[in-house]
């Protein structure tokens, strides 16, 4: 048999290996929830959701009024915060920090941590209305100091609850199933 | 282009500052939940803390980039640190305010959302507009985003401060009092009663000032007439609404620009079922107008040969026994016969009839642009067949074109010491640009006030930045009884004041009382004359409500009507009529976007499409089709027009219906200033004659062929129906003979199931009877859409992206063509052909019966398009958002996706506006109710000839109406099942009533 | 006796398919000579035109990919223009290859064996360019993988009654069949060239590509029946793959393109283009790599033959078109038919008949079939006439569709003739490839039609 021929007979088979894991490879380094689950960045000011929702059971509609209002759930603006920390807790470091920024009246600017395409036009309001627990998409949050992705928020996250959403509704809920149309979040 | 097309924008924008493209507002623009985009113009009235905003985010931005984490960084959300109680990022505030353009005020709701005005509408609690306003007020929100607004004062073309300017002008005035030498104050039209105070105020404390209210477009004739005939400056309010029969004598009041006088006569024009009245409009005029287009009979007559048949027509009635009024003998008037003038027997006697028949319920309405005898005419007819229809009220006087020329002459001879242009651009509007500029030479201290720099502003020492009216407060009085205000909805942007407030300076510069601003004057005024004295109500509650209201009735202030004066008519009759024979009549009518140029540099209304000619961007000169025969003219055939000593070449646009001999220019383009306006058509205002009583009419002027060729952007190049069923027409017989039998789609067999809809089932009734084609909904869509503007040689392709067109139709002998308009939008279909063919599922079908597109998932295959029959659908050729400038960008309606290059588009009913009511809906546990979702198209229609709702409903205001028996659907028989029910168009041609 | 004695006409017996003196021997060196020395000059200089007008059209798909789709001419409504006409058109030109080396071989056509590996190797060439059109011409060729069926996390599929998916799934099993039928086909000659070789990276590259075929009994078996196979697979590509193209128009309701008569209509314009413009290949390859003696005037009489029944065939659909249209009393699609010859395009419709029906009649006259200069100016004018018929098809039915309001004329712009351009030459620079690199004709199928190589029937001892 021909040498070059025995050195084909090599070729194929490592070829197509090479192939099937480069694509593997890549296609792993890329996967979004690689790239975005967990992201915790630092704050600003060390504000604990752990205190605040966890231990003094705040309500999270309390600062985040914005989700039953409106599409945004927003974050609050200082002078909420200031709503307790006129009072409360004014001599710790972050307090008087906070302070400072609401008297001076210049923006805090928090780190982003959820984050969607602009494409995509989620709306809090109805699924507030629901009785779904903020806690199903953004994670156990009165049990975290510093807030990190939980859920990678992709469509295949959103299509799945709105195609089943028992988890997520209360017990007794009228709602069977969300809309799965385009135009429900797609403009 | 290409040069645009290179520099990167973001494809979707949600937050403000990544659309703005400033590279710190880049890092922090990925904020899906806006708060932060609500910065840059919020907390409202306090520019300085945008400025430091922004400044903060790009240091904090700067330093996030450089501690680069090992996710990819998001960037920030940015709350309020204080929010504005009224404030909710996400929910859209209104506020109601007024949009002034010459003598008419527009009472319109601001719609903000995060303290940015990004839509207006009008106010629906407005008696006369009715929630309805112009397309041009709708469009004016693009001029508080002008990339091209002056940002801060200038002297000598350098930028100053306030304190200097003021400095300057005071002085300047100072030295005027001392030695009386004149001062002269050019502003527009002053409809606001606060500000007229305010100007009396500055008279009292300079006695050299002279104040000249000067409106280039409006139409000098009609003032100079209404004086004669009336003995003083007055205007004729026409109640077209009562009026069962209507002569136009070359008027144009379905122009679009008067929402009232549109409502009232579409009012007329959807009878429910035969039998019920409509009324008859008659058009004698000789441009091809939206009236004339809209007219039951319509002639075309040289606006030269209207007086003498107006006359002859008077002659005629009062043989008939109407009573001429007072002073006005008989033998004044020219024998009352058709001969001599273009109407046939037939027609003479049909609009005899009609006028004789209908006394007291008719009206005659005379264009602006028709000379002075014309209207002296019109306002005969109307002492003989109006009565009460058509009063005639004491007005603010306006100077004419020969006032100015009067002034620019003393102004040669150095007896000015100051002029003071306020919003008015003469270097730009004056027929002898020269002249004027060569006497700004002789004075002394030249200002300017106003919001874009323009032609004047170059000429002027002093530059002040004015507001833009959405940041300023004011007051208007329509002389109905209606006093509406004005009041800022958002901070100033840049280093700008209000004018009043400048002014109020200046007084307090000339010794005479401060005020604490020009907000506190308005208030001041209102307690004193606006405030029934003695109301149960404190003054502040009042003033409150009538800023939610945006406009309080004020009966007390109208004026008595004033008696007509036969002794005009003698004098008109007298004035020979101006055509000399040869030559053509050349009107020169105000421009029906950029009316007379100021709105040049907004690209929204460049580009939308005439609705006579469907051009955009430019003046192409309308030439009657025998004219344009005779000439061997076509269209973009580019010609030398000559009147008197001025001469311009332009390219021609062939316009059926145009009265031989005839030939129209608009106003308001080929404007020198504003990088959108530059260059874009020709400067129509140089053919107008400056001594003459008529300016708008011009005589005797002539037409070489060039030779040259220029492709005309229109929109639309094929103007027959070819026989197809696409508009129906009938006349009110035929609708009486039920000869009306509307196609439905049930007869068309398929093999599908047909489709099931749970909840909704979202569709449109359009009445074509109603639709005038002002085309106010397409600039409406435009701005609720975030549509883009593509520029003239995308046009020319064919490539303009409004999603709603009106198709314009002419049938018959194009000398004298019925018209016909269709509002042409996505249908919705249900078996939409554009569905089954998009390979990658981008379009489809939603449970509520709308044809849904989705731009991230488009691949830009254009299948679609090609096999959608309407042709709706627009493709993104280009970025076209490429050309966006900072800060344009915060006009957008953050609810909708801004569409990147290689994607389709079309409309979408206003699925925002629909998501935004079920959600509201379904918060409140209540099913969503008829008429709470309005599109944009809809609430802009002035002729309401567009409803919008859920067929499901059977009680629904569109349910109903779609089972009218003027109901179709265009193009049934392909079996696509639209969504969208047209009901046909019906006229009320003189002499039918006979063959019924 | 012999087959010679008895006494056959003439005009019965079978053509002579080589002339003069043919051995396996001679044929070798004759074919697989090529390959082994220095090209010509002309092969340079025609090499350098082909290769420098593709670099020409790749960078002008490079700007509109940068710019976007307006740098062409399409519009609304014209849509698609010359982006989908070209791909249609090159679609068209592959399937003259595959029917001559498929169809043919099923019939035994003995004469195809000396033409078959060249028109193979155009329908590979022909389906590359037209493959490239479908993916530079949508607005985000970014994208464009989503109109392959994959799983993905959004759930979402590619909607399967579009015919543009069709599309996708026809071409590319088209091009992958033609492509193993081609090389399979290779096979043996590439072994032979291998063995030929003398350069030490020839011989290295042949072997890898001959994939070690030894022509053992085993190889030629599986050889045989593999082709076989793959012969009869392409047999029906041929006839569903422009069948499915036309069905891109067929299935919308554009009028002048909703017509149940354009699968087999298609079919039969792509065969027809197809052996044009193999016909001028040919005719170049036969005389600058002298191989009269293989591609005989009799393969070139029967392709003239067959292009002369094609184009009739074509007026044949034209006119059943054209009857369909009047017959359906449907207005919209009489004005188009009216717009075909008489409209703003009138020019296209009249330049297409006159290309596809009247002149390749003149193939009726022996002498036209013989002459070098008639079969290349009537095979110039069916490929340029199948062009316009694509373009009186896409871009005059668009142009005027069902609402007057929306009509608008279509002017192409530069950047759409340089592609276009740029397509032919990507086909030609593939084509002088092919000549250097590889036997232009099968040895191997030759050798089995050499005088001699079958057993003579009534052959004694």
């Amino acid at each position: 048999m021909h040498p070059l021929d025995r050195a084909f007979r090599l070729i194929l088979p490592v070829g197509a290996a090479a192939v099937l894991v480069t694509v593997l490879a890549v296609g792993w380094f890329t996967q979004p929830d690689r790239l975005v689950k967990g992201y915790e960045p630092d704050q600003p000011i060390s504000f604990s959701h752990k205190l605040h929702a966890g231990t003094m059971k705040v309500p999270c509609l309390y600062c985040h009024v914005g989700a039953s209002k409106s599409r945004i759930a927003g974050v609050p603006s200082v002078e909420t915060c200031m709503n307790c920390h006129r009072v409360t807790k004014t001599g710790s470091p972050a307090i008087i920090q906070l302070t400072r920024i609401y008297d001076s009246g210049r923006p805090l600017l928090w780190k982003r941590i959820h984050n969607l395409p602009d494409y995509v036009y989620f709306d809090h309001r109805p699924h507030v209305h629901a009785g779904i627990a903020c806690q199903t998409c953004h994670g156990e949050v009165q049990t975290m100091d510093v807030v990190y992705q939980h859920m990678s928020m992709r469509m295949g996250n959103c299509l799945g609850c709105h195609r089943d959403p028992r988890a997520a509704l209360p017990g007794r809920s009228p709602v069977k199933r969300g809309p799965e149309n385009c135009y429900a979040c797609h403009r | 282009m290409k040069a645009h097309l290179e520099q990167g924008t973001p494809k979707h924008w949600r937050s403000l500052g990544e659309r703005t493209l400033t590279p710190e507002t880049k890092a922090a623009g990925w904020n899906e939940f806006a708060p932060g985009s609500a910065e840059p113009v919020a907390p409202p009235m306090d520019v300085l803390s945008r400025r430091r905003f922004l400044g903060l985010v790009g240091a904090t931005a700067a330093l996030a980039a450089t501690a680069a984490c090992s996710k990819v960084d998001r960037g920030f959300i940015v709350p309020y640190t204080k929010r504005p109680a009224e404030v909710v990022p996400g929910v859209a505030n209104y506020y109601a305010s007024t949009f002034q353009e010459g003598r008419r005020a527009y009472s319109v709701l601001v719609k903000t959302r995060e303290g940015r005005p990004i839509h207006i509408t009008g106010n629906d609690e407005h008696p006369a507009y009715k929630g309805k306003t112009s397309p041009r007020a709708m469009a004016d929100i693009m001029r508080l985003y002008d990339p091209d607004r002056l940002r801060g004062p200038k002297i000598d073309r350098k930028p100053a401060s306030w304190s200097e300017g003021d400095r300057l002008v005071v002085d300047a005035l100072r030295a005027a009092k001392a030695t009386g030498k004149a001062v002269l104050l050019l502003t527009g039209a002053v409809p606001s009663p606060t500000r007229r105070t305010l100007i009396a105020e500055m008279k009292s404390a300079l006695p050299g000032l002279e104040h000249l209210a000067w409106e280039p477009a409006a139409g000098d004739a009609e003032l100079s007439a209404a004086r004669a005939a009336f003995g003083g400056p007055a205007v004729v309010k026409a109640k077209i609404g009562q009026a069962r029969v209507i002569l136009s004598l070359g008027a144009d009041f379905l122009g679009g620009d008067d929402p009232e006088a549109v409502g009232a006569f579409a009012a007329w024009r959807r009878p429910r079922g035969s039998g019920q009245p409509m009324n008859r409009l008659w058009a004698l005029e000789g441009p091809m107008t939206l009236t004339g287009a809209k007219a039951d009979r319509r002639v075309p007559v040289k606006p030269s040969e209207i007086a003498p048949l107006a006359f002859a027509l008077a002659r005629a009635l009062n043989d008939r026994g109407v009573p001429l009024p007072g002073g006005v003998p008989a033998p004044a008037l020219p024998p009352g016969d058709f001969h001599g003038t273009p109407l046939s027997a037939e027609e003479w006697g049909a609009l005899l009839n009609d006028l004789g028949n209908a006394v007291g319920k008719a009206l005659v309405v005379c264009g602006a642009s028709m000379p002075p005898e014309a209207h002296a005419a019109a306002h005969l007819l109307n002492a003989m067949v109006g009565g009460p229809l058509a009063q005639a009220r004491p007005a603010e006087p306006l100077a004419s074109l020969k006032d100015l020329d009067v002034v620019v002459r003393r102004m040669a001879t150095g007896a000015y010491e100051t002029v003071i242009f306020w919003g008015v651009n003469p270097a730009y509007a004056f027929p002898a640009p020269g002249r004027l500029a060569a006497a700004l030479e002789r004075v002394p201290h030249r200002v300017w006030m106003g919001v874009l720099e323009d032609e004047t502003s170059a000429l002027c020492e002093v530059v002040l930045p004015e507001h833009h009216w959405l940041e300023a407060w004011g007051d208007y009085d329509d002389g109905q009884g209606i006093v509406s205000l004005q009041q800022p909805a958002v901070g100033p942007l840049y280093d700008t004041k209000q004018g009043e407030e400048v002014i109020l300076g200046w007084l307090k510069g000339l010794g005479a009382v401060p005020s604490a601003g020009y907000h506190a004057y308005v208030q001041a005024r209102w307690s004193k004359e606006v405030y029934p004295q003695g109301s149960p109500v404190s003054f502040e509650r009042f003033f409150e409500v009538a800023l939610h209201d945006g406009f309080v009735r004020a009966e007390s202030s109208v004026p008595a009507a004033l008696a007509f004066n036969g002794a005009a008519v003698e004098a008109a009759r007298r004035t020979p009529a101006p055509g000399s024979a040869q030559g053509f009549d050349l009107v020169l009518a105000p421009g029906y976007a950029v009316y007379d140029g100021r709105y040049a540099n907004i690209g929204w209304l460049q580009e939308l499409p005439d609705p006579v000619t469907k051009n955009t961007w430019g003046n192409p000169l309308s030439v009657s089709v025998a004219d344009a025969e005779a000439l061997g003219l076509a269209d973009g055939d580019v010609v030398k027009i000559e009147a008197g000593k001025a001469a311009m070449e332009v390219p021609v646009l062939v316009q059926p219906g145009q009265a031989q001999g005839v030939l129209v220019l608009a106003l308001g383009y080929g404007r020198s200033t504003g990088s959108v306006a530059t260059g874009i058509g020709v400067n129509a205002f140089q053919l107008m004659d400056a001594e003459s009583s008529s300016p708008n009419l011009r005589t005797g002027v002539h037409l070489t062929k060039t030779g040259g060729r220029r492709d005309l952007p229109v929109t639309q190049a094929h103007h027959r129906m070819e026989g197809r069923d696409i508009v129906r027409s009938y006349t009110l017989a035929e609708y009486a003979r039920e000869a009306v039998k509307g196609r439905s789609e049930e007869d068309l067999v398929t093999l599908y199931d047909p489709l099931k809809f749970p909840e909704h089932k979202w569709g449109m009734v359009i009445d074509q009877s109603a639709c005038i084609g002002c085309s106010g909904c397409v600039i409406a869509c435009q701005s609720e859409n975030n549509i883009a503007v593509v520029g003239a040689e995308q046009v020319v392709r064919g490539r303009e992206m409004q999603w709603i067109r009106i198709d314009r139709y002419y049938e018959g002998d194009p000398r004298r063509p019925r018209t016909v308009h269709q509002p042409m939008l996505c249908q919705q279909c249900d078996d939409a052909p554009c569905e089954n063919v998009c390979p990658v599922n981008a379009t489809n079908h939603s449970p509520d019966g709308l044809n849904q597109m989705v731009y991230n998932r488009c691949v830009g295959t254009r299948y679609c398009g090609n096999n959608c029959p309407y042709k709706v659908r627009r493709f993104n050729f280009f970025e076209y958002t490429a050309f966006k400038k900072d800060p344009e960008a915060l006009a957008y309606n953050p609810e909708v996706t801004v569409r990147p290059r290689g994607v389709m588009e079309k409309c979408t009913f206003c699925i925002q506006r629909i998501e935004d009511a079920r959600m509201r809906a379904l918060g409140e546990n209540r099913p969503v109710r008829d008429g709470e979702i309005v599109t944009a198209c809809q609430a802009a229609c002035p002729s309401d000839a567009i409803v919008f709702g859920d067929l499901k409903d059977p009680q629904s205001r569109v349910s109903l109406l779609s089972k009218s028996d003027r109901g179709y659907k265009v193009l049934a028989e392909l079996g696509v099942r639209p969504a969208i029910t047209y009901l046909a168009n019906l006229t009320n041609p003189a002499g039918e009533d006979k063959d019924a | 006796m012999r087959a010679e004695d008895v006494a056959v006409p003439e005009e019965l017996r079978d053509a002579e398919l080589t002339m003069g003196p043919v051995t396996s021997g001679s044929l070798d060196d004759q074919v697989l000579k090529f390959p082994a020395k220095k090209p010509p000059r002309a092969w340079y200089v025609g090499f350098a035109i082909t290769s420098s007008i593709t670099a020409l059209g790749l960078a002008l798909i490079g700007y509109t990919i940068a710019t976007g789709i307006g740098v062409w001419g399409n519009t609304n409504p014209v849509f698609w223009a010359f982006d989908i006409i070209n791909f249609v058109f090159w679609v068209g030109i592959g399937h003259a290859g595959t029917l001559i080396s498929a169809i043919l071989f099923l019939f035994r056509k003995r004469w195809r064996n000396a033409i078959a590996r060249f028109a193979e190797a155009m329908t590979i060439f022909a389906v590359m360019c037209a493959g490239l059109f479908p993916l530079i011409h949508v607005g985000r060729p970014w994208v464009a993988f989503w109109l392959f069926p994959y799983p993905n996390q959004r759930a979402v599929w590619p909607n399967f009654r579009s015919p543009l998916l069709w599309d996708v799934f026809a071409v590319s099993t088209y091009f992958s069949v033609s492509l193993l039928f081609w090389y399979l086909g290779l096979l043996p000659d590439i072994a032979s060239m291998r063995d030929r070789a003398t350069g030490k990276i020839r011989k290295a590259v042949y072997s890898v590509l001959c994939l070690g075929w030894r022509g053992a009994n085993a190889h030629w078996n599986h050889f045989e029946k593999a082709y076989l196979l793959l012969a009869g697979l392409a047999t029906g590509l041929v006839l569903s793959v422009h069948s499915v193209v036309s069905f891109d128009f067929a299935v919308s309701l554009v009028p002048g393109w909703h017509m149940t008569i354009f699968p087999p209509y298609f079919v039969t314009g792509a065969i027809f283009a197809g052996f044009a413009m193999v016909l001028m290949v040919l005719i170049v390859v036969r005389e600058t790599m002298d191989m009269k003696n293989l591609i005989t005037s009799y393969h070139l009489d029967v392709m003239s033959r067959v292009i002369l029944a094609m184009s009739c065939l074509m007026g044949y659909a034209y006119a059943m078109e054209g009857f369909t249209a009047w017959y359906s009393m449907n207005p919209f699609l009489h004005s188009i038919f009216k717009n075909y010859f008489m409209g703003a395009y009138g020019w296209a419709g009249w330049l297409t008949v006159a290309c596809n029906v009247f002149i390749p009649q003149l193939f009726w006259f022996k002498k036209c079939r013989q002459s070098y200069v008639w079969m290349i100016v009537i095979a110039l004018a069916v490929t340029v006439g199948m062009w316009f018929e694509r373009f009186v098809i896409i871009v005059v039915s668009l142009h005027h569709d069902f609402l007057p309001a929306s009509w608008h004329l279509y002017k192409p712009t530069l950047v759409d003739y340089g592609i276009l351009l740029g397509s032919f030459g990507l086909f030609f620079t593939m084509v002088l490839l092919f000549a250097r690199v590889l036997p232009v004709i099968a040895t191997t199928e030759m050798k089995g039609i050499l005088p001699g190589a079958q057993p003579v029937h009534g052959e004694k001892e």
